[in-house]
């Protein structure tokens, strides 16, 4: 599996033009440097209930300070009079298809579904919210 | 037999010295004997028997399609109907989807057989394929000294589409599929020494490509020689009405010239993507590569792309916006893994997605969350949006000048796997999608082209990034510095 061959390239030693367009040092300015980012308990609970997941334990709510520290270099760049862009086909036209309904076996869209009864499918009670993790409290304080 | 590329398979059938089903035997013989790199999470070896031999009696009857006889490999975020379709998540485990995706029904209609679906990082985040419920793949290249120091250690295969890299790389197959939404075919293939074709946004349909971040995302192709990526991306490209983001395209009948001529082709080189940390022996490649175009006749100039260096940070914010969105799908009721709480549905939806995603997601789609926040929306999520269309305007600007721009893939050769698990997802993201990012967020082609092997015996590569829809002239290109620099595949 391992390579048989190290293919040899020998280039002539010109200092040609194009050579001197790589950068030979690293091209980048220092990125400014933003506080740390605290997450109040309060939005802890709330992103857990928006996004119906939990955070689990105390360090994956430093993981999302730290993200969001990481993300906040985007401040820095002078966007006024900007529009935002949300696809580089914003000036094509991209047509819908037709909304025309398709028959299919209903079994096989139901395939994948774990509880089932009688032909539909089982969940838990609704409109009940989801009670907050009381174990992060504990853990932040 | 599976090295020489997709041009050896169609003289092998029009001879009939060859018959698909052989191949189909070599490609999963040639499975078994790599079983160790964890290239593939599902084999459909049965499927593809069936499939192979459908392609003898069309070779018998002289009706030959033009990918008759040709393996290829799939990543496992792409549709397939009937073989169970995982992203790499105990999410979606046991999932068995009922369609297939268009490009790879694209590919199978033109003869191509399907082998097996392969690993990733679960739902593509990730740039090493190592974040993967079935464990790291593993790069062929020094696959037996990597283990010198730490018994056991591998190098790194690169990322998301680490295991259709290996695929192709360690002689499985001719061919595979993958997605790139911030690098994902250009990082592997680099690392692995396989060409990939990242393709213009819209060009290739994303119809049965489980969804990381719909503006960005693109099927990707990995190939053996820049000819064979020509030959499927011709096949697949074109407007899928269950796409509405495809967009019509010529490339039907794409062929690549014999020995593409470069003379007067302008080449950029942009010098921010000269960044901190790169490996000198990637500048050396860079630099001797751009002498290379021009003794071959292009005018090569600097350029700069002044937002380069935030394109990381925007695409943070973009990516796990999306994410919060697209996963929002997976609580358990339709498909996919379910927990066995009753309490309440909000509370199983929780209990299953604590369960079913690693630790990655789950904090990907928070932060999406949080970015989405009533008060931050305009702050962070409008912001990314603003800073991409100045980072798209930056491409746009100097291909008012440039054909082409030459860059790095990835800064540095595969690394140890015990070196690279000492980093957390994110911050490895930060390095390794550096070069690669931008060009998804202004939806642009890229080539990733193997050039040679480093001191340590690994492959380094270079990547072409044209306008939109130049996919023919970047594979022509492309080509030429393939013939010229002639890298060696390991399996050769």
């Amino acid at each position: 599996m391992g390579p048989t061959r190290v293919p040899l390239v020998i280039f002539r030693a010109l200092s040609s033009k194009a050579r001197s367009c790589v950068p030979q040092e690293p091209v980048f300015r220092k990125l400014k440097e933003h506080p740390r980012v605290e997450i109040p308990i309060q939005t802890v609970h709330l992103l857990e209930r928006l996004s119906l997941v939990r955070f689990g334990e105390a360090e994956a709510v430093t993981r999302l300070e730290e993200a969001v520290k990481f993300a906040q270099a985007i401040f820095d760049v002078d966007t006024s009079n900007v529009e935002p862009m949300h696809t580089v086909l914003e000036n094509r036209s991209v047509p819908l298809r037709e909304d025309r309904p398709q028959r299919w076996d209903p079994k096989l869209v139901l395939n994948n579904v774990t509880k089932m009864e009688e032909g539909f499918i089982v969940a838990p009670p609704g409109n009940i919210a989801l009670k907050e993790d009381e174990r992060l409290n504990d853990l932040r304080s | 037999m599976l090295v020489d590329g997709i041009g050896s398979v169609a003289r092998g059938l029009a001879a009939r010295t060859l018959l698909p089903s052989e191949i189909c035997a070599a490609s999963l013989q040639r499975i078994k004997q790599t079983e160790e790199l964890n290239a593939y999470i599902t084999v459909v070896e049965e499927k593809a028997r069936l499939r192979a031999r459908q392609g003898d009696k069309r070779c018998e009857s002289g009706k030959i399609l033009p990918l008759d006889g040709v393996t290829i490999a799939v990543k496992d975020n792409f549709c397939t109907a009937g073989v169970r379709t995982t992203c790499a998540s105990k999410m979606l485990e046991d999932f068995v989807p009922r369609y297939t995706a268009t490009v790879i029904q694209r590919l199978e209609r033109s003869g191509a057989i399907v082998i097996g679906k392969t690993n990733m990082d679960e739902f593509a985040m990730g740039a090493g394929a190592t974040d993967s419920r079935f464990g790291p793949s593993k790069n062929p290249w020094r696959y037996e000294r990597a283990g010198e120091s730490i018994a056991g250690d591998f190098y790194i295969t690169g990322g998301s589409s680490g295991g259709s890299a290996v695929a192709v790389a360690s002689g499985t197959c001719f061919g595979a599929v993958g997605s790139d939404t911030g690098g994902s075919v250009r990082n592997p293939s680099a690392r692995c020494g396989v060409f990939a074709l990242k393709p213009s946004y819209g060009a290739l349909s994303r119809h049965g490509l489980i969804p990381l971040t719909h503006s960005l995302d693109v099927p990707g192709l990995i190939g053996l020689t820049i000819d064979d990526l020509a030959l499927m991306f011709s096949i697949c490209a074109g407007v899928d009405p269950l796409d509405s983001t495809t967009i019509r395209t010529n490339f039907s009948g794409l062929k690549l010239h014999d020995e593409p001529a470069l003379n007067g082709l302008r080449v950029g080189i942009p010098q921010e993507y000269h960044c901190p940390g790169m490996q000198d022996e990637v500048i050396k490649l860079w630099t001797d590569v751009a002498d290379l175009l021009e003794k071959l006749g292009c005018e090569v100039v600097a350029v700069s792309l002044p937002h380069t260096q935030y394109s990381l940070q925007c695409y943070s914010v973009l990516n796990c916006c999306d994410v919060a969105s697209n996963l929002a799908c997976y609580d358990g009721l339709e498909f996919g893994c379910r927990t066995e709480s009753m309490e309440s549905t909000e509370d199983l939806f929780a209990e299953t997605r604590l369960k079913g995603f690693s630790d990655v997601v789950r904090g990907r789609i928070l932060s999406g969350n949080f970015f989405l926040l009533k008060g931050n929306y305009d702050k962070f999520f409008r912001q990314a949006m603003r800073l991409r269309r100045l980072i798209y305007s930056d491409f746009e600007t100097v291909f008012r000048n440039v054909d082409l721009l030459l860059a790095p893939v990835t800064l540095t050769e595969a690394i140890l796997y015990s070196e690279w698990s000492k980093k957390d997802n994110r911050t490895r993201a930060t390095l390794e999608d550096y070069c690669t990012q931008p060009a998804n967020l202004a939806g642009l082609p890229a080539l990733s082209l193997p050039c040679r092997l480093s001191r340590n015996g690994l492959p380094l590569g270079l990547q072409l990034i044209g306008p939109a829809l130049s996919e023919a002239r970047l594979m022509n290109t492309g080509k030429r510095i393939e013939l010229e620099m002639d890298f060696q595949h390991s399996c050769k």
